[in-house]
């Protein structure tokens, strides 16, 4: 993968996987590195498995493209080593309600193929 | 408190997000990373070590590939980073040092071929000198596989007041195996014997190694299978010896299956049992393999020779052992030796008959045997230099591409220095790069060696008498050499074109080119394509006198008749004890095989020639000289039967040889070489002269009378002059351990017929060797054959490197003058002249290399000479000179042909259009 995926390609549906889930993360709560990687793998089944650096590197992009932002500090919070958290921005919804309805259209092309096929592919 | 301090993680991920990642992405995320990392890092250590190892190799992985992709992310956005010094103290440093580097590998990148070619002939030097580093490391200091702590390994010899290298005997074994505080101290053969194995279905040839029962607690070794000796295995007889295989041995004839060792095997005809299996590459601490080892007390049991205390210190004697210590820990040698030498002292106040002269040695462990080590150091240091002139003819190879490559790049280096770039910062970058090729090529040279270290064992000389077990280990040592190496000489060859990048002014250099400008750096390429000439060309008389070498040995005076001579070693102390009946047994075989059809003659000897065996019977002086004075210098000796000299065709020039009257009660005699006899007598008469000779065992002054002088012949090396020589009478001197010539009638094989005649006289004697005299000489010249081969590689492909240095030399220099052979052509110069003019260029400096080559070889010629490698042929041998002088002239005129029939060939009209 050629570093200039890491932008516009990304954020247009169908997203990548990693980028999904991310801001699918993010759209439920703001959530600091190490809790969004976490969040990935559950949401992901453990199918997907993001480490430091190929988190911190869709962020970036993330970030740069306008979908995340970092979120205010809440310093009075239990841990202090949690360090920065992020959010989903206004963009970043957008981006994931499209990849939403595409994944819808792709849902129902899957069912119009008939009960037969469905269990095949289940 | 404590949650907000890093983990050693955590401080470890930083270092790696400082080497890997801009400055720019650092600042954003890098503590949030550091966090982050550290969770994971916390998490993945719960699961155990292979979580974190995983979790380190993926992120060293995307720290190099995301932090690489970040930088070009960055500097695409940014400006191009500012390449003059910058500030700020050793980070500062670091990271500008880091940008050269990958500059460095951009630039090679941008030029594949000059790559290539230099990092191949690079490795190819480096890999030569790494190779031989490896070797030398293999055979000095490394204790082969399996031995575990070789540097605290120490060998110990039975010696003459202090000097010598001789068996220990069975009792001073014992004394100091009991007594030191100071060593483990075990036994083994240096010598493998030849033993015929019988696993039921084929019977095989095997080489066994009799050791003491410590033997492999002592060097460290470990069993794969079952287990090593007891002590009593060493000491009482057993119905039912056991022995011990190595493990290749195990694969290779027990096909490797553990049930192997229940089932029971004749050695020698003696039913063993096999209790255990080395582990796999362990043959022994030396560099002769074994395939069985066997307890030292129960050799006698597999010859078929009943073990009796009598019998048993004869036959460690016959069996060649000698001492390997283990010192203890924080002991010295020197330690080991004072307590090894007091209980020896002890041992010869308890026991009279021992002489006072008896002492014993501690030498430091190693694979060669302490005497042989300063002749391999010797022919080391002769193949260090034949390599290290290789690794000169690439370097110089390589710096003058570099040279080449610097003037393209003057523009660059102009800029920079206009803008205030330090010339320190210029350097240092091209210092790099040059540094980045010889790193690159070091590693390519790293990789050969470790893939030559594995091929050696097959390399290995089938026709070896014994088998050889040498592999070689690429060790952490040869590592830093080939790193120091690779260092030193990429900091010396990137100094020049670095000198010359920066040494031009600036004006010219903006110009674009200028008519002086060029002048030093192109002599300076001269000069170095006059090395590489001079160099290859030294290397290659070298392999050439060699070469000679191996031809003239062939026809080599020696001094001994080796054709139609078979050589059959016995021991007779096996069957017979006592010296008298041993002497008489050894005239039964002698009459016994001279009367074998086709046999000329059979002679009788001590030591068998051109081995590298000597023997001494102690000092001698003139009967002229004051008891007590200075005894003739190292004086050879041999005891002999009356046929010896006929059997091996040395004629006896002056008197008589021995014959069947010198007897023990009749005066004692000797035989005396031509050497001998004139370095002591000058030219006068020798016969009848006579000789005080103290005997080296009982210490006692006898006289000898000189009744004969033989020709001189080489007994030790092919390669080494006559030395004094001393015969005895094997009568008058008897011995067990000796060996048979059988001269015959040329084509008539005897080995069969000797076999029976001596089965006829004592069926219990088993031949030790039978072998052809040739053969056993032949491995006295395998040094040269190495050294031949070698040199002939270096020489070879230093000519080739040479060639093609002289061709980029010459084709620089016509491209650099295709606007004045234009000129020239299209004012009517012709093609020929052209051609003639570049030719005569490549001449000159062809001419230089090959007068420095003559000098240089003349040189290296007298280092081979001094190491002994050299054998009737002069280190300045006119045929081999000018023949290589020839082939160098061959080689200069096919590298400057193409590049002369460019520069004719130019289009006046084009090429001035295209400047």
């Amino acid at each position: 993968m050629s570093d200039s995926d890491m932008s516009s390609q990304d954020t247009r549906a169908p997203l990548s996987p990693a980028v999904f889930h991310l801001l699918l993360a993010l759209a439920q709560q703001n959530l600091h590195g190490y809790a969004l990687m976490q969040a990935v793998g559950e949401q992901s089944g453990g199918r997907l498995r993001l480490r430091t650096g190929s988190l911190y590197r869709h962020l970036a992009a993330l970030i740069d493209e306008g979908l995340i932002a970092e979120a205010p500090r809440r310093r009075k919070v239990e841990d202090p080593r949690r360090g920065t958290d992020y959010r989903l921005t206004a963009s970043g919804r957008r981006v994931l309600d499209e990849e939403r309805c595409y994944l819808a259209e792709v849902l129902t092309a899957l069912e119009s193929l008939g009960p037969g096929l469905r269990k095949d592919l289940a | 408190m404590t949650g907000q301090r890093r983990t050693l993680a955590q401080h470890a991920y930083r270092l790696v997000l400082r080497a890997a990642y801009p400055e720019w992405f650092r600042a954003r995320f890098g503590a949030a990373m550091c966090e982050t990392f550290g969770h994971e890092h916390g998490a993945a250590r719960a699961q155990g070590t292979l979580a974190v190892a995983t979790l380190w190799l993926a992120t060293l992985a995307q720290a190099a590939w995301f932090g690489t992709a970040a930088r070009v992310a960055g500097a695409a956005a940014t400006v191009v980073p500012d390449r003059t010094p910058s500030r700020g103290g050793p980070s500062a440093w670091v990271r500008d040092a880091w940008g050269d580097g990958r500059y460095a590998v951009r630039m090679l990148r941008r030029s594949p071929v000059f790559a290539v070619t230099a990092i191949a002939s690079l490795a190819i030097g480096l890999g030569a000198f790494s190779m031989i580093v490896a070797v030398a490391d293999a055979l000095f200091l490394q204790a082969g596989p399996g031995v575990r702590h070789g540097h605290r390994l120490v060998d110990i010899a039975r010696s003459t007041n202090g000097v010598g290298d001789s068996p220990l005997s069975y009792t001073m074994f014992e004394a100091v195996r009991r007594q030191s505080r100071t060593a483990a101290v075990a036994a083994a053969n240096r010598g493998a014997v030849p033993l015929s194995f019988d696993a039921g279905h084929d019977v095989a040839r095997v080489y066994g190694r009799p050791v003491s029962a410590n033997y492999f607690d002592v060097v460290g070794a470990r069993p794969a299978l079952g287990r090593f000796f007891r002590g009593e295995e060493d000491v009482a007889l057993s119905p039912r010896p056991v022995v011990v295989v190595s493990h290749a041995f195990w694969r290779r004839s027990l096909r490797g299956e553990a049930r192997a060792l229940d089932r029971p095997y004749r050695l020698n005809g003696t039913l063993v049992d096999i209790v255990g299996v080395a582990e796999a590459g362990f043959e022994g601490t030396t560099l002769l393999g074994t395939d069985v080892w066997v307890p030292m007390a129960l050799t006698g049991v597999l010859r078929g020779v009943p073990l009796t205390a009598a019998t048993l210190d004869e036959q460690w004697g016959w069996h060649d052992a000698r001492g390997i210590g283990r010192l203890a820990d924080g002991v010295s040698r020197e330690a080991a030796q004072a307590e090894l030498s007091a209980i020896v002292a002890t041992l010869r106040t308890a026991d009279p008959s021992i002489p006072a002269s008896r002492t014993i040695t501690v030498d430091a462990g190693g694979r060669l045997p302490p005497r042989a080590r300063p002749l391999f150091a010797r022919f080391v240091a002769l193949i260090t230099v034949l390599a290290g002139g290789l690794l000169a003819v690439a370097c110089t190879n390589v710096a003058g591409m570099l040279l080449a490559r610097a003037s393209t790049r003057r523009h660059e280096i102009a800029m920079r220095l206009s803008l205030g770039a330090s010339r320190w910062r210029l350097v240092r970058q091209l210092l790099l790069e040059t540094l980045t090729l010889f790193a690159l090529a070091g590693l390519v040279a790293v990789a050969v060696v470790w893939w030559l270290t594995g091929m050696l064992p097959r390399l290995m000389p089938s026709n070896l008498p014994i088998p050889m077990t040498f592999d070689v280990i690429v060790s952490y040592r040869t590592l830093l050499v080939a790193a120091g190496v690779v260092t030193a000489s990429g900091i010396l060859c990137g100094l020049a074109p670095a000198r010359y990048a920066l040494a031009a002014d600036l004006v010219p250099m903006f110009a674009g080119r200028s008519a002086t400008e060029g002048r030093p750096r192109l002599r300076l390429r001269h000069a170095m394509v006059v090395a590489q000439v001079a160099l290859s060309l030294a290397m290659a008389i070298t392999a050439g006198l060699l070469v000679r070498t191996l031809h003239a040995a062939a026809h080599v005076d020696l001094g001994f008749r080796l054709e139609d001579v078979t050589l059959v070693s016995l021991d007779t102390s096996m069957v017979e004890p006592t010296a008298a009946a041993s002497s008489s047994l050894i005239g039964r075989l002698e009459e016994q095989l001279r009367a074998i059809g086709g046999v000329r003659a059979v002679g009788v000897g001590r030591t068998v020639p051109l081995r590298g065996d000597s023997s001494s019977l102690g000092p001698v002086r003139t009967a002229s000289a004051q008891a007590g004075a200075p005894a003739v210098a190292s004086v050879d000796w041999d005891v002999v039967s009356p046929g010896f000299f006929e059997s091996v065709g040395l004629p006896v020039l002056v008197g008589r040889g021995f014959t069947g009257s010198d007897r023990q009660g009749q005066p004692a005699v000797a035989v005396v070489n031509e050497t001998f006899a004139r370095r002591v007598w000058g030219e006068g008469q020798a016969v009848g002269r006579q000789l005080w000779h103290t005997d080296v065992e009982t210490n006692a002054e006898q006289v000898l009378t000189v009744v004969g002088v033989v020709h001189d012949a080489r007994y030790r090396y092919v390669s080494e002059p006559a030395r004094p020589m001393v015969y005895r009478p094997l009568a008058q001197v008897p011995q067990s351990r000796v060996h048979f010539y059988l001269w015959s009638t040329p084509g008539r094989q005897v080995a069969a017929d000797a076999r029976q005649a001596i089965a006829r006289v004592e069926p219990r004697l088993p031949v030790v060797r039978i072998e052809s005299f040739e053969d056993a000489a032949l491995v006295s010249l395998l040094p040269q054959r190495f050294a031949a081969w070698a040199a002939g590689a270096v020489g070879g492909i230093g000519a080739l490197l040479a060639a093609l240095g002289l061709y980029g030399v010459i084709a620089f220099v016509v491209a650099q003058r295709t606007r004045e052979i234009a000129v020239r052509i299209a004012l009517g110069a012709s093609r020929r002249r052209v051609r003639a003019m570049v030719l005569r260029q490549a001449a000159r400096i062809g001419a230089a290399g090959t007068a420095g080559g003559l000098v240089l070889a003349w040189g290296l010629g007298r280092l081979v000479q001094q190491v002994g490698l050299l054998i009737g042929v002069s280190p300045a041998d006119p045929l081999t000179f000018a023949a290589l002088v020839a082939a160098t002239a061959v080689v200069v005129a096919l590298a400057s042909d193409v590049p002369a029939r460019r520069a004719a060939g130019t289009d006046p009209a084009a090429a001035l259009r295209a400047q």
